[in-house]
């Protein structure tokens, strides 16, 4: 290993868990992507990758997927979480990011897992937009378990619902003009970029090709697959409701488990800091995964 | 009565801090806090689900969301 790429590697080893976290960036010089790997002290019995959301929602979740990584390494199971290129501190501008260069991105992370975790069973876990690059990873990975945290089926619908978290923001501040009618924004064709909510967003990652992926890939695969609601939320309801519909007669099992607190994702009202909102989804899904494996274990024992 | 339906849902699920005052037709919901942001955006998902309707963006305006009385009001208008 040369000078210059060991000092692209950071290590910390907790020393009570046994733990090690990596981080590092993977891929070619100025195209690199950031990338955390949590390897437990023995052998993994499990490798989950961990595709974050987008924007005011990677931000929102970061410390969650952090605490989850951290609990699942502790468990056995080796976990890798990564930055988007354009987004956190991978390499490229905001603008760049497509729905291929997140699944791209997403494959680079998972070939450093696997390397990493010794053909270990796979698991997937995406948030929001994550769940639909998790969904188009899983020709790659059948068999994996999935997780996914308040899906997205209907991108355009997504994108209206962040345009409306706008359109609330400004009601909030009375004194300000509302926005010029947002209706047909998501129905507009091109790539272009659009403004939401001081973030840089492309059109394209909210048209109906990018979720067929997602629901294909899902009904296609043998693992179990976790829907995890965090509150409960009508619209969000209705996603989960579609997807549950859309994998009717699915051999492997689909749960749905709701939070009681509501993640409000593109508000920063600062109820994060609920200790409920920040670990429930957590814990939920670190007991879902950890008791798969162990029934998988049984199975194969 | 929408005024009773969406002053039920005000008080048992979005209310700020489960403190809320009993909230007549004309209590002044924004001016007061009585609702921030992503209660709003919870109220207008309750609306549409409840009511069958579909809210726009440009409705989203202090006129419509002011009071209960407001609300109602913009549900039947909706509806008809």
């Amino acid at each position: 290993m040369s000078a210059r790429t060991r000092a692209l590697v950071a290590e910390r080893r907790d020393g009570q868990a046994g733990v090690l976290e990596r981080a590092e960036y993977l891929g070619p010089v100025r195209d690199r992507i950031f990338a955390f790997t949590h390897l437990p002290g023995g052998a993994p019995r499990a490798a989950a990758l961990i595709c974050s959301p987008l924007y005011a929602e990677f931000t929102r979740n970061y410390r969650r997927e952090v605490l989850m990584a951290r609990r699942l390494a502790a468990s056995g199971v080796a976990v890798q979480r990564f930055h988007y290129r354009g987004t956190g501190n991978s390499d490229g501008a905001p603008g760049d990011i497509t729905f291929e260069t997140m699944r791209r991105d997403a494959l680079l992370a998972l070939d450093r897992l696997r390397t990493t975790s010794e053909g270990a069973q796979v698991c997937l876990i995406g948030a929001r937009y994550g769940g639909l690059v998790a969904g188009a990873l899983l020709p790659t990975v059948p068999d994996a378990l999935v997780a996914i945290w308040d899906p997205i089926v209907d991108p355009s619908r997504y994108l209206l619902d962040i345009l409306r978290a706008r359109s609330i923001v400004r009601l909030k501040k009375s004194d300000e003009p509302p926005d010029p009618p947002l209706s047909n924004v998501a129905e507009q064709s091109g790539d272009d970029l659009i403004d939401v909510m001081g973030y840089e967003v492309r059109r394209s990652l909210f048209q109906d090709g990018v979720s067929s992926p997602f629901l294909a890939g899902i009904r296609d695969t043998s693992g179990a697959v976790l829907l995890v609601s965090l509150g409960a939320d009508p619209r969000r309801s209705r996603e989960v409701q579609a997807i549950t519909s859309a994998l009717e007669g699915r051999a492997a099992s689909v749960e749905v488990l709701t939070c009681h607190e509501t993640e409000p994702w593109w508000f920063t009202s600062g109820a994060l800091v609920r200790k409920d909102l920040l670990t429930e989804p957590v814990v939920i899904t670190v007991g879902w995964l950890l008791g798969h494996l162990a029934e998988g274990g049984d199975v194969d024992g | 009565m929408i005024e009773d339906t969406v002053r039920r849902f005000i008080s048992e699920e979005v209310a700020q801090d489960g403190s809320s005052p009993a909230i007549s037709d004309d209590y002044p919901l924004l001016e007061r806090q009585v609702l921030d942001s992503l209660g709003l955006f919870q109220l207008v998902a309750f609306l549409e689900a409840e009511f069958r309707i579909e809210i726009q963006d440009e409705e989203l305006v202090p006129s419509n969301f002011g009071t209960v009385s407001d609300i109602a009001r913009l549900v039947d208008e909706k509806r008809r």
